[in-house]
């Protein structure tokens, strides 16, 4: 079994595909999505990109399981999900990196990482050794102590990348990951997508940043007003 | 299981870390209790026979409202930076999480409580005949309310009226609990230990098991966006 999820007998519960089949999604009398249909694979970065408003954030909720599809359904695996509600050992496979950091400004780098490590099954042993690790995968090996509200944007953001890393899930579904990031946090963060399919993982990355999305990915999807438009291999 | 209980020791350990750090929650809710149980005492207190009549329902009244301010910011930590999804996708589930942020509200409310109570027994002049009696009561009646009002605390998350909300949804559920709480505390203050405080006590202990079970069930579904 891969990763720290021994004892929750989740090896059944491993995937290598995704798929969205027919996902529609609707805020209110507005409709976010329109009937996407997505395939991912393992060891492959898709790019997703598309105007504001086109659905983008609402397809990766979806396939975080955090979001319900209006119509449609997704596959993880084996595993078909209808109604958003998924079971925790496939959930514990997803890594959903939002809008929002996800970490505890009253705590410091080391503690947040070390506390998604623990809620992630990581053995105690290894716990600590393992946030350091992530630390040090992103950069911040210095400011470990540091509690996160005194971190920069920037600073946040490769420390909500290293969130991600401690956990070590199947699919990474960044939204916007290069936003705070400088030239060389950027690079860092084209080698861990690097790292992730040779990992076999399976990544989707939604970014405004065409050039970037160009170096890391293996096919880029446009989307527009809730629908897949173009698929392009760069 | 095991595996289960290690994420709400982690998930209670982090709470109460962030809280003494920040002391946002514990400090709120104990200064509102303190200056409730000073003005309820300059508001009513006349004679010692009198205190004994009144002081049950400004005990639960004071828990009630000062858990409320704690149950409003229950929840914020996980919306500031979005960590609450970090936390619904681990492997131990959202029902952990849920146990683990209701036990936090019944942890930070007993000690708002164990402040509180010892200032009310000095205001009043109160006699506490049964003291253990009297505490297990109160945490009776605060396990049911910290479970319905965490319950409904998430799914208020993401609502601008929270403040407003919750309580409005919240009062109207744990009335039975208020009235057993004061029945009990009542017969306990007057030295009474018979049947009727007993029983008192038993509908607070099943409605606890009741709620525990079905808030923790429905915390599962009201997630889901």
């Amino acid at each position: 079994m891969r990763g720290p999820w021994r004892g929750f007998g989740v090896s059944d519960w491993d995937f290598t595909r995704v798929e969205m089949r027919g996902v529609g999604r609707r805020h209110g009398r507005t409709a976010a999505l329109r009937g996407v249909d997505l395939e991912l694979d393992a060891g492959t970065v898709t790019g997703l990109m598309g105007p504001n408003g086109a659905g983008k954030s609402t397809l990766l909720g979806i396939l975080s399981t955090l979001m319900a599809p209006s119509r449609g359904e997704i596959a993880l695996g084996r595993h078909v999900i209808r109604d958003g509600r998924a079971p925790s050992a496939l959930r514990a496979r997803i890594g959903y990196l939002g809008h929002t950091s996800g970490l505890y400004d009253d705590l410091s780098a080391l503690e947040n990482l070390a506390f998604f490590a623990r809620l992630a099954g990581v053995g105690e042993d290894a716990v600590e050794s393992r946030a350091a690790q992530a630390l040090r995968s992103v950069g911040l090996e210095r400011f470990g102590d540091r509690r996160v509200k005194h971190y920069s944007r920037g600073m946040v953001q490769r420390l909500a990348l290293g969130r991600l890393i401690v956990v070590g899930p199947r699919l990474w579904l960044l939204d916007e990951p290069t936003t705070g990031l400088d030239e060389s946090s950027v690079e860092a963060l084209e080698r861990l997508l690097q790292d992730r399919k040779e990992a076999e993982d399976i990544v989707l990355v939604v970014s405004h940043d065409a050039p970037f999305l160009a170096r890391v990915s293996d096919r880029i999807v446009q989307l527009a007003n809730g629908r897949i438009v173009s698929e392009t291999r760069p | 299981m095991k595996t289960r209980l290690r994420t709400l020791v982690v998930l209670l350990r982090k709470d109460v870390l962030v809280e003494l750090r920040s002391r946002e929650i514990l400090f709120t809710m104990g200064i509102f209790a303190l200056l409730l149980v000073v003005l309820f005492s300059f508001a009513f207190y006349t004679d010692v026979e009198r205190a004994r009549v009144y002081s049950p329902g400004i005990l639960w009244i004071t828990v009630l409202f000062a858990g409320t301010l704690g149950l409003n910011r229950l929840f914020e930590r996980e919306t500031t930076n979005g960590a609450l999804d970090g936390l619904l996708l681990c492997p131990a589930g959202p029902r952990t999480v849920f146990v683990a942020k209701a036990l936090a509200h019944l942890l930070f409310t007993s000690v708002m409580v164990a402040l509180t109570l010892p200032l009310l027994v000095v205001f009043f002049h109160l006699e506490v005949p049964s003291p253990w009696a009297l505490l297990g009561s109160l945490f009776a009646g605060m396990v049911g309310f910290c479970f319905v009002g965490t319950l409904f605390a998430a799914m208020l998350v993401g609502s601008r009226m929270r403040e407003v909300l919750l309580p409005v949804v919240v009062y109207p559920l744990v009335v039975p609990l208020l009235i057993a709480g004061v029945k009990s505390s009542s017969g306990l203050l007057a030295g009474d230990m018979g049947a009727e405080v007993g029983g008192w006590i038993q509908f607070m202990i099943g409605f606890d098991i009741l709620f525990v079970v079905l808030s923790t069930w429905l915390f599962d579904m009201m997630l889901v966006r």
